[in-house]
């Protein structure tokens, strides 16, 4: 029955559909057919012919009704109907295609951006971990007596390892840089020491082979390495030589393993100590898995009262040493937990923005249209009809915008992504943009469509004559919404400006700092630049290089230097000889620096007291150079050059050496002014430049060079001197400016957010203000001419025009203000050298805002006292 | 104004799927015997038969053709499919059955 059904529905369906020509003409002839029939029977009955067809059509009734009753039967009107909605709204859009721009880069704006940016907030803040059970997995630290988080050291690590019962498993990582040796190149690869249990803490598989060998010399390789380096063969068995040892790889990690962050190698290694270690030496990280059912805060509970009980049984090394327990995703992004807020907020205010403006414009639009309206259903419009081609237009704009947000949205993922703040942020950002795509998507379209049906409800409501009448009528009610809506759209647009204000104060702050020493005209060329040397001759061939690069005639100066400035520096443990030895308190902190001679000279960083190093040193007694905070901090009770300090490293030997008073001092011989060469915005650390002559063992140097010519026209001259030697040196040769640059990006890249936020809140802002003055305006044309013929001043016509408006918008701009105090709190910890009330920036981002607003309104507030009093007076 | 109520919608169906259940028939032959047999019940216009008639044959219940008519003219006949067949009966048991009830019921005598 069904299918029989369908066998003669289907061919007559495509027929009216896509043969609609035939049919209609087929139509016609029936009609005519008919009618000329009765004609005839009248005729036949004794009528005139005329007489006859004239009773023959009006006995048919309305032709064109008949027709359009037949189409409808025809079960294909509602197709032909959107057909034509689409038509239609394609026209009127394009009729007004400035509103359509504007709404439709609202909407993709307000998709896009947002879509972008709150799917990097939520990756990083609700879902940043690729490990199992991430919500299980907790960091520990130990804390020092002034509450800072430290490492931990080994001892400590199997007093915990005893006596916790919070935790399923618990493993510890120190990172060390390895220099691995294949074949006659060697390289310097970011590597760490692991408990063996690491990897079943983080619950990573491994992508080949295995890591549960413990015994023996086993290394496990990062994915990352493993393609680098064998291009992805058969590595497990094979050996590594890591600094000087070999070991056989018996597992690849998964790119996704990433812990400690940047490490390419792995090794596994029990962690007993061998001898007497200083309980003191605190630089293990620790990661753990929580039980099931335990809670962060009841791990950290068990946690103070062990680290209470290693106090009392080691006054000497643990008093006031805390412990502190953390989800491991705190501590892995706590720091751009503000910066996300900042973000994130904003992008809120921007889809709120964008849905008032939405709102606006198609509300404002729709009292324009009411005259249409009226006309429409006078003309026999159905209700249904009039809301299905209303209903039309909006969805097209609505889904045209969506479209348009999509390629926004994937070009701000991106974008943000290859931010360099992120990228070091470990999460996966591809799964969850579709789902927030929608959610944008759907809250915009949705706004869109419902003020786009106001016009529908009014037709439906008003009478139609009352409306042909009275035109564009009075429609109070929708300037209050409409004003509302301008208040909140001028607030939000206040804090962002606000917002932008505090970021630029902040960043010029930033960059106008006092560096304490002089970064133009400075080359640096970093990396392995002697790749082609292994073991003890890699000291013997950087000397080399550096003579040669000094020999270069646009060289003025130039020196080595283990990290270039604004590279990362390492924290060393200090120990000044006269103090009493042994207790944490006299282990002081303090960064470590190896230079040659001629490095202070070469960044004119100015010496306070004492000398640089010489070639001399190279045989002498060990020395070292402090800068103004070392001296300041810890050596002033006595006078600094002459004072004895060490530095002993990390390791077992030196600290039992030291416990039998065979410590090796080093003679402070110089103090150099503080620089700010670690990150802008923090302050100068107490640092100790150790002599580049008496580490022959390092061989890994960058160069620093001040050049007579620009940095980038010596940048491959001073390449090309350095291959001379070594012909296999790997390195990038930069401006110091450049990594100046990079110390600055972060608050850089949030300034420039933050300013395009703004700038686009203006915007968005502005047309909404404009929209609704030039509708008021509009709706008052006739009253406005009677005024102008009575004689007022146009100073008096715009303040009755725009005076609501301006009421609104001061209104906004109190909320506003009030609005970006409390943002400014919530941020503070992103402000640099300004406070998060800082008058300047509310008062310069107030005053935009407004003047934007004010443009706005003024624009159409004006035009309308240019209003010919006879033309207004007939308008209606 | 022109829209017919549903009683008679549904009787008018049942009328024309009848006629053209005897012969295959144009719409004017249709509208000239719908007059005949019951001008004073369908107050229509001859024009609102078409619609009725196209609703029947996208529903399958009839279907169309051109054929040369008397005095070699083009005329669009309808006539019942098998569908329409099936249908044409169900209608009038529904009829029947209708038109029994209501004469019962009229028929009832006052107590």
């Amino acid at each position: 029955m069904r299918i029989e059904r369908w066998f003669y529905i289907v061919p007559l369906r495509l027929r009216a559909l896509f043969r609609r020509q035939l049919v209609e003409t087929d139509l016609d002839d029936e009609f005519r057919d008919h009618v000329e029939r009765q004609t005839e029977e009248y005729v036949r009955q004794g009528a005139s012919p005329i007489e006859a067809r004239t009773r023959a059509l009006r006995a048919f009734g309305r032709v064109d009704l008949h027709k359009e009753a037949a189409r409808d039967a025809r079960g294909v009107a509602g197709i032909e109907h959107a057909v034509q909605d689409v038509t239609f709204a394609v026209r009127m859009l394009k009729k007004s295609a400035g509103f359509t721009t504007v709404a439709v880069l609202t909407l993709a704006l307000g998709i896009g951006a947002n879509t972008a940016i709150f799917g990097l907030a939520q990756a990083v803040m609700l879902r940043s971990m690729p490990y199992a059970h991430a919500d299980r997995l907790v960091a520990l630290y130990e804390t020092d007596t002034h509450g800072a988080l430290v490492g931990i050291s080994k001892l400590d690590f199997q007093d915990w390892l005893r006596q916790a019962h919070s935790f399923a498993h618990i493993a510890a990582a120190g990172w060390f840089g390895a220099t691995i040796t294949r074949g006659t190149a060697s390289s310097y690869v970011p590597s760490a020491q692991v408990s063996p249990e690491l990897f079943q803490v983080l619950g990573v598989k491994p992508l080949e082979g295995s890591t549960g060998a413990t015994t023996g010399q086993s290394v496990v390789i990062s994915e990352r390495y493993w393609r680098r380096e064998f291009g992805a063969g058969h590595v497990i068995g094979q050996t590594l030589v890591v600094d000087d040892t070999g070991r056989l790889i018996t597992g690849v990690m998964p790119a996704q393993f990433d812990y400690p962050h940047g490490v390419d190698i792995w090794i596994p290694q029990n962690m007993i100590p061998r001898v007497n270690v200083a309980r003191t030496i605190r630089y293990w990280d620790m990661v753990a898995d929580l039980k099931p059912g335990m809670t962060v805060d009841a791990a950290q509970r068990e946690m103070s009262g062990v680290a209470a009980r290693l106090a009392a049984t080691y006054p000497t090394t643990n008093a006031g040493v805390g412990a502190k327990v953390m989800t491991l995703q705190e501590s892995l992004i706590g720091d751009v937990k503000p910066t996300l807020l900042l973000l994130t907020g904003s992008a809120v205010l921007m889809l709120l923005l964008a849905c008032a403006n939405l709102a606006n414009l198609m509300l404002v639009r729709g009292v324009a249209r009411r005259r249409e309206m009226a006309v429409r259903t006078a003309l026999g419009a159905t209700r249904s009809r009039l809301q299905r081609q209303l209903l039309t237009e909006s969805l097209m704009l609505a889904v045209g915008g969506a479209l348009l947000g999509l390629p926004v949205a994937v070009w701000g993922s991106a974008a943000l992504r290859s931010l360099p703040q992120v990228r070091t942020l470990q999460f996966e950002l591809h799964q969850s943009n579709l789902t927030l795509l929608l959610l944008a998507a759907a809250i915009t379209m949705l706004t869109t469509v419902v003020f786009g049906m106001v016009p529908a409800v009014r037709a439906a409501r008003v009478d139609v004559v009352t409306n042909l009448k009275e035109a564009a009528g009075r429609g109070v009610t929708s300037i209050n919404l409409s004003g509302g809506l301008v208040a909140g759209e001028v607030a939000i647009a206040t804090i962002l400006c606000v917002g932008a204000a505090l970021a630029m104060r902040s960043l010029s702050r930033l960059e106008g700092e006092q560096l304490g020493f002089d970064p133009d005209g400075v080359v640096v060329a970093q990396g392995n630049l002697t790749r082609g040397a292994r073991g003890d001759a890699r000291a013997p061939m950087i000397r080399r290089i550096l003579d040669n690069v000094r020999q270069m005639p646009v060289v003025a100066s130039a020196a080595l230097a283990d990290a270039p400035p604004f590279t990362n520096r390492n924290a060393s443990t200090v120990i000044i000889e006269g103090e009493p030895s042994g207790e944490t308190a006299h282990w002081h902190q303090a960064l470590e620096r190896t230079v040659s001679s001629d490095y202070f000279r070469t960044l004119r960083i100015p010496f306070k007291q004492g000398r640089d190093f010489v070639p001399a040193d190279a045989h002498g007694e060990p020395c070292v150079v402090v800068n103004e905070s070392f001296a300041r901090t810890y050596l002033s009770w006595r006078a600094p050059v002459g004072a004895h300090i060490a530095q002993p490293e990390m390791d077992s030997t030196q600290w039992a050496a030291y416990n039998r008073g065979q410590v090796t001092w080093s003679t402070v011989v110089g103090v150099v002014g503080d620089v700010r060469d670690v990150e802008l915005g923090t302050p100068p650390q107490p640092t100790v430049y150790s002599a580049y002559v008496q580490h022959p063992d390092l061989g890994y140097a960058n160069i620093v060079a001040r050049t007579r010519a620009s940095p980038t026209a010596v940048a491959s001259a001073i390449s090309g001197s350095v291959k001379t030697v070594d012909p296999l040196a790997d390195m990038r040769v930069a401006d110091l400016r450049d990594y100046m640059q990079r110390a600055v990006i972060a608050p850089r890249i949030r300034t420039l957010v933050l300013a395009a936020f703004a700038a686009l809140a203006l915007v968005l802002a502005s047309i909404g203000v404009y929209g609704v003055t030039s509708h008021v305006t509009a709706q008052r044309t006739a009253e406005i001419g009677i005024r102008m013929a009575l004689g007022a001043r146009s100073f008096q016509v715009i303040s009755a025009v725009a005076g609501r408006i301006a009421m609104y918008s001061c209104a906004g701009l109190l909320i506003g203000i009030t609005g970006a105090a409390v943002a400014a709190r919530v941020i503070r910890a992103l402000l640099y050298g300004i406070g998060p009330m800082d008058v300047a920036a509310f008062a310069g981002g107030g005053v935009v805002a407004m003047g934007i607003a004010a443009a706005a309104a003024w624009i159409p507030a004006r035009r309308a006292t240019r209003v010919d009093p006879g033309a207004a007076l007939r308008s209606e | 104004m022109s829209r017919p109520t549903d009683l008679v919608q549904g009787t008018l169906n049942l009328l024309v799927l009848k006629m053209v259940a005897l012969e295959p028939m144009n719409g004017f032959a249709i509208s000239q015997r719908l007059k005949q047999v019951s001008n004073e019940v369908l107050q229509v216009t001859d024009g609102s038969l078409y619609p009725a008639l196209h609703k029947l044959e996208q529903e399958g219940l009839i279907k169309a053709e051109w054929r040369q008519s008397e005095n070699n003219r083009r005329a669009r006949y309808y006539s019942l499919t098998r569908l329409g067949r099936r249908r044409l009966a169900q209608e009038r048991e529904a009829w029947d059955r209708l038109s029994a009830a209501i004469s019962m019921v009229i028929r009832l005598r006052e107590a």
